[in-house]
């Protein structure tokens, strides 16, 4: 019982750094932080201004046990319960790329794999690559030779980055780009090593990629209906 | 009230900002620097006046000032086509330009070049220098290069013109970049990289603040040769006069009004343009566009309390201080007094928190907005302490002038490009309504009491304040090089030792 989450945790930014620390605390050490804007609780107030909406975004990698006792943690130190605090879920991890970058995104957690998964073989999955800033079509131009379509970028800052060097090798920027990219399953294995050989930590890119579950989509059927066309004359 | 949380942190951070300096005022006033009750009052009444203008304007800045930049900066390259660009650069920077009330100020100051010649001519001198560094975002040109081309151009022209126009040609750079100006520009600097999506756009998203105020320096120094000025006339302000309570409400009241026509004076283009932006291709939803105006209203407010405040309330105390430092029997204690109030003032300037908000963004956080502000303040402080020197001693401005833009400019070429960005915009951003209202009328106090040449040794501070800031922010910069430069010669040799084998296959979880 040892699964692999992606932890998104959305707060008010003034309290972010704090939340950081938190986390850290818990070993989950290496994050990924973007900005965003709340939507607005009360119109009158959004109306003059007067609302402070800017979020923090916050994405790390956390082990099952890790998640538990960050859980408790959340609700009754931070206490994220109360309302306009935030809110953090967690999406299950299926797949990443690499031994390195596995042990880079859980050092501090003693994660064992073990085969086990809620969401085993859906059709698609979404990749998330984790990118040093401006190296994005690197990374797109890599994942495109394998057949897959477009990525959406996200601009992110990295922290804790520093243990970068002794589990990838290489020392890692903090500006980081974040792209996603939805891709069908059967595809996803060429198209992650596609972009680790060609923009992996090797490169001035300096990639890591994993996946997370995808269970339906909405807005990928041309990219269907050409694979089947083509499967259709050989 | 967990609402009005928003209005309760713009009303810390202004009060951080500008508390400090009314404690250190404060403190000279009771001990060595007696100064009349009246001016004394009058500056605690400008202190409140500014807390309240810096709440709204910060406030507002947020609201409106940067997503209309921003909005504008990329539907002027979004329309991809060159010559359009090119024109509405110009216009914009033409229009905000000429209404920005510091130029009215300046235009008087030099008696021998008509007034509208001059106006004319800077604003001219602002669009063009904004369509370069339009050009330059589009094109990747490097920032340094560009800056020590134009640079050398304005030292080689300032040797035609005479010594007493130096200080004035200098301090014109401040002209263009107001507090209302800044924020914009720098947005529309954001804006217009947005369109660019390799690695330097975030580079390249600054800088426009530096050229743009390159281009009032040569107008003033090109105009300065071809009429040949004598002399520059400075006019000092008269001191308040208020015997009672009513009078010394009477004074702000007075100065109110105007600085509201003022004010809408130089909103005014900016708003204009947006509208017509807006008709024309952002069509932006009802919401927005409200909530943009109902930003612009705050900025508005907030603008015309600052300045008031600065101008009615700060002015006289600097000016009385800087006089009376002055005449004390150990003259020196200026120059620490002056430092000290260098490194706090800075933080009250508005555009300075808008630069540093910025730079946080859009860095996501590198460069953050305490190591700014703190190399702005360290900045700010060298540039106090050289001024107060040359009131002290009468040595020229150029002594100090040409070997700073040439540190400044030789050190451009090793410090990463957006340091280098940041640094001369900040020129611009930190010789604000501040420096003009407070730090202006400290030398002039102190040149008066020390019986200098008022022309040539107090102005110049303002060219000061745009000066230091350029090195202290690229030092920032060749810090953090230094600091990252260790990690990435370990990497070359680990990277060798790792093996490739299957290292990269994927691990279903």
């Amino acid at each position: 019982m040892n699964e692999l989450y992606w932890m998104v945790v959305i707060v008010n930014r003034q309290s972010l750094p704090k939340f950081e620390e938190f986390f850290r605390r818990y070993g989950a050490d290496v994050h990924f932080v973007t900005v965003g804007r709340g939507t607005a609780a009360s119109e009158i107030l959004d109306f003059f201004g007067l609302e402070a909406n800017e979020k923090g975004v916050l994405f790390t990698v956390v082990t099952r046990k890790v998640w538990r006792a960050l859980r408790y943690g959340l609700r009754n130190r931070m206490r994220i319960d109360v309302p306009g605090t935030g809110v953090a879920f967690i999406i299950p991890m299926s797949s990443i790329a690499g031994r390195g970058p596995l042990l880079f995104l859980t050092q501090n957690q003693s994660y064992q794999s073990e085969e086990e998964s809620v969401l085993k073989n859906t059709q698609y999955e979404l990749l998330v690559v984790v990118s040093n800033l401006g190296y994005s079509d690197m990374v797109m131009d890599a994942a495109r030779q394998k057949g897959a379509g477009g990525g959406t970028i996200i601009h992110a800052k990295g922290t804790g980055m520093q243990k970068a060097q002794q589990f990838l090798g290489v020392s890692l920027a903090s500006e980081k780009e974040l792209i996603l990219i939805v891709v069908k399953s059967a595809d996803k294995n060429p198209i992650m090593q596609a972009i680790m050989e060609n923009a992996g930590p090797r490169t001035k890119a300096g990639s890591i990629v994993f996946s997370l579950p995808v269970t339906a989509t909405a807005g990928m059927r041309l990219l269907e209906a050409e694979e089947e066309k083509l499967a259709g004359n050989p | 009230m967990e609402n009005r949380k928003a209005l309760k942190e713009k009303l810390r951070e202004a009060m951080q900002a500008v508390l400090p300096i009314v404690g250190i005022v404060l403190a000279l006033c009771f001990s060595i620097a007696p100064i009349p009750t009246e001016i004394l009052l009058c500056f605690l009444v400008g202190a409140v006046f500014i807390i309240a203008g810096m709440m709204f304007f910060t406030l507002g800045a947020e609201l409106s000032m940067t997503p209309m930049g921003e909005r504008v900066g990329s539907a002027i390259t979004g329309s991809k086509k060159l010559g359009a660009a090119v024109l509405l650069a110009f216009l914009l920077g033409f229009v905000i330009t000429i209404s920005e009330p510091d130029l009215q100020v300046l235009a008087t100051l030099v008696p021998s070049i008509p007034n509208l010649v001059l106006i004319l001519s800077v604003a001219c001198g602002v669009g063009v220098f904004l369509t370069l560094a339009l050009l330059r975002m589009l094109f990747g040109i490097p920032l340094p290069r560009m800056l020590v081309v134009l640079y050398l151009m304005v030292f080689v022209l300032t040797c035609f013109v005479p010594k007493s126009f130096w200080a004035v040609a200098f301090d014109s750079g401040g002209v263009t970049t107001g507090p209302m100006t800044v924020p914009f520009i720098m947005a529309l600097g954001v804006g217009i990289s947005s369109i660019r999506s390799d690695r330097h756009a975030a580079n390249d998203s600054f800088g426009l603040v530096a050229l743009c105020s390159v281009g009032p320096i040569l107008s003033v120094l090109i105009l300065g040769m071809l009429y040949r000025p004598a002399e520059s006339s400075y006019a000092l302000d008269e001191m308040p006069q208020a015997a009672d309570s009513v009078e010394l409400g009477a004074l702000f009241g007075a100065e109110l009004p105007a600085y509201m026509g003022e004010i809408a004076l130089s909103l005014l283009p900016i708003l204009l343009f947006f509208l017509a932006f807006q008709v024309f291709s952002l069509k932006l939803p009802r919401r927005q566009l409200s909530k943009i105006l109902v930003g612009l209203l705050y900025t508005y407010v907030g603008l015309v309390l600052f300045l008031t405040g600065a101008n009615v309330g700060f002015m006289p105390a600097g000016n009385y201080l800087g006089q009376v430092l002055g005449g004390l029997a150990f003259p020196w204690v200026l120059i620490p007094i002056a430092m000290v109030m260098g490194y706090f003032i800075v933080k009250a300037e508005p555009a300075v928190y808008v630069l540093n908000k910025q730079v946080e963004e859009i860095t996501d956080g590198a460069i953050s907005e305490k190591a700014m502000g703190l190399s702005l303040s360290v900045g700010v402080a060298c540039s106090l302490g050289l001024a107060m020197i040359r009131v002290l001693t009468g040595i020229s401005i150029m002594w100090f002038l040409a070997p700073g833009y040439l540190l400044a400019l030789s050190i451009s070429f090793f410090v990463p490009k957006i340091y280098t960005a940041i640094a001369f915009d900040s020129g611009g951003v930190a010789s604000g309504p501040m420096a003009a209202a407070f730090l202006l009328p400290l030398a002039q106090g102190a040149c008066i009491a020390l019986g200098g040449d008022l022309a040539a040794d107090a102005f110049g501070v303002v060219a000061m304040v745009a000066m230091t800031p350029l090195i202290t922010i690229q030092v920032l910069g060749l810090m953090s090089e230094v600091s990252s430069a260790r990690p990435r010669r370990a990497l070359l040799a680990s990277q060798a030792a790792l093996s490739q084998e299957d290292e990269y296959a994927v691990i279903e979880l």
